[in-house]
């Protein structure tokens, strides 16, 4: 709604501009150039740099000095605080790195964005930059061109800050130019009014150009063409700062709760930082001139100075609120709640996760636990075993024979309700990330977790017709249905604890290898059962009727229970690709698992 | 004579099968170690396990926890024959 009364609006007041002022058509140009040098160059780190900085992000973030530390260091590197928001949202939202450690990125990452300012300042506005951006330009759209996603990475890096240059010196000229027919300096407003005016200015500024850095760019080189005052621009600064921070509030509202509340504590920042800034605002005027004096900034030389400032009040935000940063989670965590409905809403597949590819193959494992969690949920309540037993270590066979009551279940509504629109989400989820996805691994990462997707919602269905008898037949005064009953309950539990235990392991070398001693197991249990079965038979315990549906019952038990395993064995499987891969050259197949029993029996 | 040791050093570095036969037998053996450490544990459970239930149980586990042993050992040697068939000694151990 807002944006069709806004982008018109901005269309009219942008056609009117040009109309009456060429100069401003060129400043106007030079800013569009300079976004769409940014844009370039994010994409060209994205695909060049592959999951190179995805790996730094989950190995350097478990303390906080290192994720600062992470955040300061990507930003300067990629000159996009946008693009290490975005990646660090993603990894959020996927469950890879927590609150504190994403908070510690994205404080970093504002002290970082400052060094675009002094790149500006220092090199764009002293040299002839525009003379760098034609090769740039040039080579860079001859790489976009080749085959190779490397070159063409690099390709579009080139382009990016080619039209990055050719932008600041659009801008530049622009302002030189408009100076001659119209001061904007005389616009000024000094005093506090000026500042939070200005302050309102550079926050809109930034929000309709959705980068600071692009706002930033915009104020150093009117500044350098006096036509703003160094106080106004210093104003301008702040208000980018805060600007920045609805882009990514508005960001979030796709992202997961941990992505959410990233946005609130980066707005809680940057609030912060301006409120300092305003607050002590002559002090630190007097510290930027201190600053420029000692490490030789001229004396007129206002845009450095205004990159000085820049860093200086973003670096006492960090300073300030560093030490906050666990508190800040806390508070966060109380403000921004995960709504109660969540058991069935997914809680890493989101919008933000499916941008990065390695992101959108963890958020789907995680939402694949949880999807397993409610299965698990269902499950235990079916076989009207509490999950505490399950896990426990107590004797399971005991465990069912003492059961003196069938948990009440409506299975249906359950499955309708925390399987089926899970199991919807991820498969939809699935299908648009391997849409996006260009590596043949990753792709067949999702194929796999797709199919243990299926694996548990089989397992549940096959439990939907199961749970019809036992809940009948749990609690059966006949001694010897009720005992293959608690059977097909042990066999089934077995499973679901042994899945239990190697996921408190982790996905470490070797793991997933202990299911085969599960499958060995039930594919042991499942043979007792048949046996016990035909004995009761001959021995006329039970009826051949009742027999048949016991069959068909056990049927459904080692359905449940074979596809749990399934599951386990793609959900649970080390995530080095070399690792995995010795994981399934070692495991067992069928005709190794007869020979052990074989051997077992012999 | 030095052109020929950098042409054969070329010829190694480039010779993606033979890197990644090493990078398997390396990613086996971890795995195998694993293993093995698994295999102790629980042996000495079963030791000192009296319930013939869980003796059983802990008897199954073992027994497939060797035959995986078997399965790797068998393929680490499978990919060193291969490694010797490339002209290089098999490493000791």
């Amino acid at each position: 709604m807002l944006n069709k009364i806004f982008l018109p609006g901005i269309f009219v007041v942008l056609a009117y501009g040009f109309w009456i002022s060429p100069e401003f058509k060129m400043i106007a140009a030079g800013l569009a150039i300079f976004l769409f040098g940014m844009i370039a160059l994010e994409q060209g780190f994205k695909a060049f740099t592959g999951s190179t900085l995805e790996i730094l992000l989950g190995q350097a973030t478990d303390r906080v000095w290192k994720s600062i530390s992470f955040g300061i260091a990507s930003t300067t590197l990629v000159q996009s605080s946008s693009l290490v928001s975005l990646i660090t949202i993603s990894f959020l939202s996927a469950g890879l790195i927590d609150l504190a450690a994403g908070i510690g990125v994205i404080f970093g990452s504002n002290l970082g964005t400052t060094t675009g300012a002094w790149l500006v300042a220092g090199l764009g506005l002293k040299v002839k930059i525009s003379a760098y951006a034609m090769p740039l330009l040039v080579f860079g759209v001859l790489l976009i061109l080749q085959k190779s996603r490397v070159l063409r990475g690099i390709g579009y890096g080139l382009t990016g800050l080619g039209l990055l240059f050719l932008g600041i010196h659009y801008m530049k000229e622009g302002f030189e130019a408009f100076k001659e027919t119209l001061n904007l300096a005389e616009y000024a407003v000094s005093g506090y009014a000026g500042i939070f005016l200005f302050m309102l200015i550079g926050a809109a500024a930034t929000l309709v150009l959705q980068s600071s850095h692009a706002t930033l760019v915009l104020i150093i080189t009117a500044l350098a063409a006096h036509q703003i005052t160094y106080e106004n621009a210093l104003a301008l600064a702040i208000g980018a700062n805060i600007g920045t921070t609805v882009t990514a509030m508005l960001g979030a509202i796709s992202a997961s709760v941990d992505g959410k509340r990233l946005a609130v504590a980066h707005l809680i920042f940057n609030v912060i930082t301006a409120l300092v800034a305003v607050a002590f605002l002559q002090p630190l005027l007097w510290c930027v001139e201190e600053i420029s004096a000692g490490i030789g900034i001229a004396d007129h030389d206002y845009t450095l100075k205004l990159a000085v400032f820049h860093t200086l009040f973003n670096l006492i935000g960090l300073v300030i609120m560093a030490p906050f940063i666990k508190r800040l989670v806390g508070l966060l965590q109380r403000l921004v709640i995960i709504p109660a409905a969540s058991l069935d809403q997914p809680r890493y597949i989101n919008k933000a996760s499916i941008e990065i590819p390695a992101t959108a193959v963890e958020s789907v494992r995680n939402e694949l636990v949880h999807l397993y969690e409610n299965a698990y949920r269902l499950i235990s309540h079916g076989l009207s075993l509490h999950r505490g037993t399950i896990a426990s270590e107590r004797d399971l066979a005991e465990a069912a024979a003492s059961t003196r009551r069938v948990m009440p279940l409506d299975i249906d509504d359950y499955y309708e309700h925390y399987i089926k629109g899970l199991h919807s989400a991820i498969i939809e989820f699935i299908s648009k990330a391997q849409a996006q996805q260009s590596s043949e691994h990753l792709s067949n990462e999702l194929y796999a977790l797709r199919q243990a997707s299926l694996n548990i919602v089989e397992a549940v269905k096959a439990m939907k017709h199961l749970h019809k008898n036992l809940s009948r037949y749990v609690l059966s005064r006949d001694p010897y249905v009720r005992q293959l009953y608690n059977d097909i309950r042990v066999e089934i539990a077995t499973v679901l604890r042994e899945i239990e235990l190697i996921k408190g392991q982790g996905p470490d070398a070797g793991t997933i290898l202990s299911l085969d001693a599960v499958r060995l197991g039930l594919d042991d249990a499942s043979r007792k059962l048949d046996a016990t079965l035909d004995e009761y038979i001959r021995s006329k315990h039970i009826t051949a009727q009742m027999a048949t549906s016991i069959m068909n019952d056990s049927g459904y038990a080692y359905n449940i229970a074979r596809n749990l395993v399934d599951m386990a064995q793609t959900l649970l499987a080390a995530r080095e690709a070399d690792l995995k891969d010795a994981e399934q050259k070692l495991a067992l197949n069928d005709a190794d698992i007869e020979d052990v029993l074989r051997e077992d029996r012999g | 004579m030095k052109t020929k040791h950098l042409l054969e050093k070329l010829k190694k570095f480039l010779d993606a099968d033979r890197r990644a036969q090493l990078a398997q037998v390396d990613s086996i053996e971890e795995v195998l170690d694993k293993l093995e450490e698994k295999e102790q544990k629980l042996l000495t459970k079963l030791e000192a396990e009296s319930d013939p239930d869980e003796r059983e149980r802990l008897e199954m586990k073992l027994a497939v926890c060797q035959a995986q042993c078997k399965k790797g050992v068998q393929l680490i040697e499978e990919l060193l024959v291969k490694k010797e068939a490339h002209g290089e000694a098999p490493d000791p151990g």
